[in-house]
């Protein structure tokens, strides 16, 4: 069931990526965590499944949560409006984590190379994330 | 139809930004008197500005948050302790500066209760003025080699151990990053627990869900009805999926200049802006206790990148 789910979720993405006309970046949910990229837990204090992108993410929707060295639970669900913590992997840019949507509404910002736990407001509402400088 | 700016306006404006500063004996002065609030529990706002763009208007949480400013020289002593501590270790390494990012918002309130520059959303619709749609946005250093990375994190990087959440407060975190944070004082459990950030988003849901903004949310919906587009809010608006598009539509770009004049014609960021510092102006003195810890440690931490970089 669970993971029926996650298939689907799965082909919503990429079909959501071909309608946008663009092809789909090799990094963006790779599942590794590297240097550079921006990793969303599905549990708090960097627990669970995991989701990791490298570039500006307009919304998290269609996204799914994948297994990682820090757990499984999680797996398969929506990226979007699902994660409670986050590593900013990233060695000098600040990722920020929108409550809207196009990065709009407010914001939480998580510096380089850290990790936190979303706000309480913003946990479970999570819909796009981009990259600034300091 | 109501002037977007004009003396009353900037008068407004004043008197909004004297209120953040804690002079609230002016705000009915000039103001539209606010609503009565029944059911909410939420203070009245001391005034409303009128305006389309509340941009250039800061939130009353950015005093207890680093300014941009503050970041960038604490991630240069930073920099510069990561540089001594791998000398030490033999090697020869400079962080390099943080690039371009994605899109840089000029303040908290750019963005925050959706679009609201007129001029930009006729010709970016609803995204960030030099926006792109993902995909190769973000220019990465090149990954350290697996030695450095080693050094610098104390693991190898790629599907490592992220820090630790106690780290930087009783002992350092692992590697030259760890020491470097250490040594500046940054207490991670503060960061981690990022109460003014956790203020700021809560004042954000108080606020959207209170009956004198959703008064005119409903009346922005109305609005947008009127010219042929159907959302409960601009938040909403600014985030349809159909936007997903390499470049903004029409349709986009004339849903964005809508979203903007019917923000403008109900004064839909003025009020909620407003309301959103009622409740943080609340919140601050609800937390004051553990927000004058944050500013000490903030004070403490700027001291010691001040002795790092020599003054």
């Amino acid at each position: 069931m669970r993971s029926n789910r996650g298939v689907r979720a799965g082909v919503v993405a990429v079909a959501l990526v071909l309608a946008a006309g663009a092809a789909p970046a090799v990094a963006e949910g790779d599942g590794a965590c590297n240097d550079g990229d921006a990793c969303l837990y599905y549990n708090s204090n960097t627990k669970g499944a995991r989701f990791d992108h490298r570039y500006n993410v307009a919304n998290y929707a269609g996204y799914t949560f994948m297994r990682s060295p820090d757990g499984s639970s999680g797996t398969g669900a929506p990226v979007k409006n699902n994660a409670a913590s986050v590593w900013n992997n990233d060695p000098t840019h600040i990722l920020r984590i929108y409550y809207g949507s196009n990065y709009q509404g407010p914001v939480q910002e998580i510096g380089p190379k850290s990790t936190a736990d979303l706000d309480p407001a913003l946990k479970n509402n999570n819909a796009s994330g981009s990259w600034t400088a300091q | 139809m109501r002037p977007r700016r004009g003396p009353a306006t900037i008068a407004l404006l004043g008197l909004a930004l004297a209120a953040l500063a804690g002079c609230t004996g002016a705000g009915d002065r000039g103001g539209r008197p606010p609503a009565a609030d029944g059911a909410s529990g939420a203070p009245p706002p001391a005034a409303i500005p009128v305006t389309g763009d509340v941009t250039g208007l800061d939130l009353p949480i950015a005093a207890y948050l680093p300014t941009r400013e503050q970041r960038a020289r604490r991630s240069v002593a930073e920099a510069v302790l990561i540089r001594d501590c791998l000398a030490r270790l033999g090697l020869t390494y400079q962080v390099p500066p943080a690039g371009d990012g994605g899109p840089v918002l000029k303040s908290r309130t750019e963005r925050r209760y959706g679009v609201g520059d007129p001029v930009e959303v006729a010709t970016w619709g609803f995204r960030p003025p030099g926006a792109g749609v993902g995909g190769t946005d973000k220019p990465s250093a090149p990954a350290p080699s697996r030695e450095l990375a080693v050094a610098l994190y104390g693991t190898a990087g790629a599907d490592g151990v992220p820090p630790a959440p106690t780290e930087g407060v009783d002992r350092p975190g692992p590697g030259c990053l760890g020491e470097a944070r250490f040594a500046l004082g940054v207490d991670p459990t503060l960061e981690r627990a990022a109460l003014p950030s956790r203020l700021d988003v809560e004042s954000f849901e108080r606020s959207r869900a209170d009956p004198r903004v959703r008064r005119v949310l409903a009346q922005w919906s109305t609005c947008m009805r009127a010219k042929g587009f159907d959302y409960p809010d601009p938040l909403a608006a600014g985030g349809d999926p159909q936007w997903a598009t390499p470049a903004p539509s029409a349709r986009e770009i004339a849903a964005a200049s809508a979203t903007v004049a019917c923000k403008a014609e109900h004064d839909v960021a003025g009020t909620w802006y407003a309301v959103d510092v009622a409740y943080q102006r609340q919140a601050i003195e609800r937390e004051a206790a553990a927000l004058t810890r944050v500013r000490a440690n903030e004070e403490e931490s700027a001291r010691r990148v001040a002795a790092v970089l020599g003054g």
